[in-house]
C-alpha cells in the first residue's frame, strides 16, 4: 500500500509537470489553432535561465525565478513575431514546420552554449521532504503540486473573471467576432504567446531539479504534454490538467509494474488507443467536419 | 502539369539526360569515397521523401513517421540478411513489406482523424517503433545497432563498390520518381489530389477516400521502406538513432522545402538538405542552429516550396490557344430524344428534429434535360442538394437511380449493387 501510495505521489507530481506545458499547448491551440511544436523548449529554455541565473550570475533563487519567468516572456513574444505571425494566414502545415523549425533553432543554439553533458539544478527548498506514513513527499514533488493547483486556480479567476482574460477567450473562440467588438486580437494572441512562454519556462523551472537540464528536456517533455492534451480533449482546458495527471500516474505505474525501458511507450499507447476509440478526449467536444 | 509549351518539351530529354549522366558519371570517373556516401544517403533518402510526396504532397495527409518506415525497410534488410540468411533482394522485400503494412494500419487510422491528431498519431507511431528497435535486443541488437550488413548480387555481377552500388541506388530512384509523377496524373492521384483539396467534394462526387488515403499512406511507406533498405546495404551499418523522430522531422522538412506536389521538387529538396550541413560545416557546432533557423525562412519566404519558387521564375504555364470559345447549347437534345430516366425521388422528407426542412419532394431527372432547383430562402434546396450527394441521410423516401453507385444511394441503404438480379440499377425506400 505504501509502494502504491508512494508511485501514486510521484506520477501525481510528475502529471502536474505535463499538465503545465500542456496547458501551454492548449491556450496557444486556443488562441492561433496552431500546435506548437516548440513548447517543450519553452520549458528546456526556463531550465537553462535557472542555471544562468542562480549558477553563473549567482542570483537568489528566488530572484532568479523572477529574472528567469521574465525572460521567457520576452522570449514568447519573440516567438510570436519571428514565428507564428508572419504566417498567420497560412494553413496548419507550414506553421507546424515552422514551430518545429524554431525547436531546432531553440535546441541548438543553447547546444552550442552549453554542450551535451547535462546541468544540475538544485531544488528551491534545502530540506529534502517528509515521510508520512511510509511514503516520502519529496519537497521539490510537494512544490510542482502546489504551484500546478495554484496556477490553475488563478487562470480560472484570470480567464472566467477579468476583462482582459475574457478577452484573450473571446479572441480564442472566433477572432472576426472579436475584432468586430473592439477587440485586439493581435494583441490578445501575442500575450497568449507571452503567456504560454511563462508557462512553460515555469514548468522547466520546477521540473529541473528532479530530471537533469539538458537539451534533451524539452523534447521528452513535450511530447508527452501534447499526448496528455489530446487525451485530455485538445483544445480543452481542464482536458490539459486531467490529462496530463492521469499520464503522469499511468506512465509511473506502469515502468513500477510492468516494464521499465519502455516506460515511454505507455503514453504513446494510451494516445493511440484514446486517438482511434475517442479522438475528441475525456472532456473535448466531437471531431466533425462542416459540411 | 504539362503546358505542352516547347519549354516542357526541352525540359524532359534534359532532365533524362542528367539523369543518365548522374548514373554513368561516377562509374568511369572516380569519385572520393567521401562524396559517394553523400550521394548514396541522398539518393535513398529521396525515395522516402518521394513517399512523402505521395501521402503529403498529393493526398494532403501529415505524416511524422517516415523515418520510422525508412528503418522498418532498413532493419528487415539487416535482419534479413544477416539474421536469417536471405538472399539481398528477398530480405529487402521483406522489409518493403513490412513497413507498407504498417503504413496501410497507420492509414486506416484517416478514418477518424485528420490534421494535429493525425500527426500526433504518426508521432506516437514513430516513437513506439524506435523504442522497439532500441529495446527488443534479441532481434535488432538494441542500441549497437547491426553491422556487416552486406551489399547484393544481382543478375550476376557484384554491386561490392560504391560507384556500382550507387549507380543501382539512383536507377532505383529515377524509377521510383518516375512512378510517383506518373501517379500524379492516374486516377488515383487525381483522387488523392481531391482529397486534399477538398475531401466532403472528393467524397461527394464519388473518390472513396477512406480507401484513397489509406492507399497513400501503404505507397509511401511502402517507397520508405525501400530507401531504408537500400539505405542500409549501402551503409552496412544501423542503429535505432538513425530513425529517429528527429529525421522524421527531416525527412518533412525535406519534401516542404523542395515543393511537396512535385516529384522533381521532392528530389531537390532532398540533395539541398543533405548537402546544406555540409556547406554550414564551417560553422561547427552552430550548424544544426542554423539549419533550423533556415527551415523557418523558408516557411515564411518559400511557401511553395523550392520548386514553386522555381516554376514561377519560369513563367506561368502559357496557355494553348483554343480559338474562339464554342458556345454550348443547354441540355442534349439528342439524348433529351432517347429519353429515360436517370434519378427519381418520391416522397423524399428530412426532418432536423421539429423543423421539416423538406416534405415529400418528387423530381424526376431525365436524360439530356436540364432541371432546376428554385425556392426562397430557406426554402430547403441546399438541404435538398445535400440529401442527393448522401451528406445528409433522408428522414423517408424512395429513390431510384440509374447508377447503382451514386453517393445517396450508398447512404439510404440500397441493396448492394449486384447482390440481386438488379445489378445496374436499385432501388430503396426507407419507411
Amino acid at each position: 500500500m505504501a509502494i502504491f501510495l508512494q508511485l501514486l505521489f510521484t506520477g501525481i507530481g510528475i502529471g502536474a509537470v505535463y499538465s503545465l506545458v500542456a496547458l501551454g499547448f492548449v491556450l496557444i491551440y486556443r488562441a492561433t489553432n496552431v500546435v506548437n511544436f516548440a513548447q517543450g523548449e519553452f520549458a528546456m529554455l526556463g531550465a537553462y535561465l535557472m542555471v544562468v541565473t542562480t549558477q553563473d550570475l549567482g542570483l537568489p533563487y528566488w530572484a532568479a525565478i523572477l529574472i528567469s519567468l521574465a525572460a521567457m516572456g520576452v522570449i514568447g513574444a519573440l516567438f510570436n513575431l519571428g514565428v507564428y505571425y508572419p504566417l498567420r494566414h497560412r494553413s496548419f502545415l507550414p506553421v507546424v514546420i515552422s514551430t518545429i523549425g524554431a525547436s531546432i533553432l531553440l535546441t541548438n543554439s543553447v547546444l552550442v552554449g552549453y554542450g551535451p553533458a547535462p546541468e544540475s539544478l538544485a531544488g528551491m527548498f534545502d530540506f529534502p521532504g517528509f515521510q508520512i506514513a511510509g511514503v516520502f513527499l519529496d519537497s521539490q514533488y510537494l512544490l510542482i503540486i502546489g504551484v500546478t493547483i495554484l496556477l490553475v486556480a488563478f487562470q480560472y479567476f484570470f480567464f472566467e473573471h477579468t476583462l482582459l482574460g475574457k478577452k484573450m477567450q473571446a479572441t480564442s473562440q472566433d477572432k472576426e467576432m472579436a475584432s468586430l467588438l473592439g477587440i485586439p486580437v493581435a494583441r490578445m494572441i501575442m500575450l497568449t504567446f507571452i503567456y504560454s512562454a511563462i508557462l512553460g519556462g515555469l514548468a522547466g523551472i520546477l521540473v529541473a531539479p528532479i530530471l537533469f537540464v539538458s537539451v534533451g528536456l524539452g523534447s521528452q517533455v513535450a511530447l508527452k504534454a501534447f499526448a496528455a492534451s489530446i487525451i485530455g480533449g485538445f483544445g480543452d482546458v481542464t482536458g490539459a490538467i486531467v490529462g496530463g495527471l492521469s499520464l503522469g500516474i499511468i506512465e509511473t505505474f506502469g515502468a513500477a509494474y510492468i516494464s521499465v525501458p519502455y516506460k515511454d511507450a505507455f503514453a504513446f499507447l494510451v494516445l493511440f488507443g484514446f486517438l482511434l476509440i475517442r479522438p475528441q478526449g475525456i472532456f473535448g467536444e466531437k471531431v466533425a467536419q462542416k459540411a | 502539369m504539362t503546358t505542352g509549351s516547347s519549354k516542357a518539351a526541352l525540359a524532359v530529354p534534359l532532365l533524362l539526360a542528367a539523369a543518365a549522366a548522374s548514373v554513368i558519371l561516377p562509374l568511369v570517373h572516380p569519385v572520393n569515397g567521401y562524396l559517394l556516401n553523400l550521394f548514396m544517403q541522398a539518393a535513398t533518402y529521396a525515395m522516402a521523401v518521394l513517399g512523402l510526396t505521395v501521402v503529403l504532397g498529393y493526398a494532403g495527409q501529415i505524416s511524422i513517421a517516415q523515418a520510422g518506415f525508412f528503418g522498418l525497410g532498413a532493419y528487415g534488410l539487416a535482419i534479413g540478411t544477416t539474421v536469417l540468411h536471405l538472399p539481398f533482394i528477398v530480405a529487402l522485400l521483406l522489409g518493403v513489406c513490412v513497413a507498407g503494412l504498417l503504413g496501410a494500419v497507420l492509414g486506416a487510422s484517416t478514418l477518424k482523424l485528420g490534421g494535429h491528431y493525425l500527426a500526433m498519431v504518426t508521432i506516437s507511431f514513430q516513437q513506439i517503433l524506435t523504442l522497439v528497435l532500441t529495446n527488443w535486443i534479441s532481434l535488432t541488437n538494441g542500441p549497437d545497432g547491426i553491422r556487416n550488413i552486406p551489399r547484393p548480387s544481382l543478375f550476376g555481377i557484384s554491386w561490392q563498390d560504391s560507384d556500382r552500388y550507387l549507380a543501382l541506388c539512383l536507377v532505383v530512384l529515377y524509377g521510383v520518381g518516375a512512378f510517383v509523377w506518373w501517379l500524379k496524373g492516374t486516377k488515383l492521384g487525381l483522387g488523392m489530389q481531391a482529397v486534399r483539396d477538398n475531401e466532403l467534394a472528393a467524397e461527394v462526387v464519388g473518390v472513396d477516400t477512406y480507401r484513397v488515403k489509406v492507399t497513400a499512406f501503404c505507397l509511401s511507406a511502402l517507397l520508405g521502406g525501400l530507401g531504408g533498405g537500400l539505405f542500409a546495404g549501402g551503409f552496412g551499418y544501423i542503429s535505432p538513432d538513425q530513425f529517429s523522430f528527429g529525421e522524421s522531422v527531416v525527412f518533412l522538412t525535406m519534401v516542404l522545402l523542395g515543393g511537396a506536389d512535385a516529384a522533381v521538387g521532392s528530389a531537390v529538396g532532398t540533395a539541398l538538405l543533405i548537402l546544406l550541413p555540409e556547406w554550414l560545416r564551417f560553422l561547427k557546432g552552430a550548424y544544426l542552429a542554423v539549419y533550423g533557423l533556415a527551415v523557418i525562412l523558408i516557411m515564411v519566404f518559400m511557401p511553395t516550396g523550392l520548386w514553386g519558387v522555381l516554376s514561377r521564375l519560369a513563367g506561368p504555364p502559357r496557355l494553348r490557344d483554343r480559338g474562339a470559345p464554342e458556345v454550348l447549347t443547354l441540355g442534349d437534345p439528342e439524348a433529351a430524344a432517347k429519353g429515360g430516366l436517370l434519378l427519381e425521388i418520391k416522397g423524399l422528407a428530412k426532418h432536423f428534429g421539429g423543423l421539416k426542412a423538406l416534405d415529400g419532394v418528387d423530381i424526376s431527372v431525365e436524360r439530356g434535360k436540364v432541371h432546376a432547383l428554385i425556392g426562397p430562402n430557406g426554402s430547403g434546396k441546399t438541404t435538398m442538394l445535400n440529401v442527393l450527394s448522401g451528406i445528409y441521410r433522408p428522414t423517408r423516401g424512395r429513390c431510384w437511380s440509374m447508377a447503382s453507385r451514386s453517393p445517396a444511394c450508398r447512404l439510404m441503404n440500397w441493396p448492394p449493387p449486384g447482390s440481386g438480379a438488379r445489378s445496374r440499377t436499385s432501388g430503396c425506400s426507407i419507411a
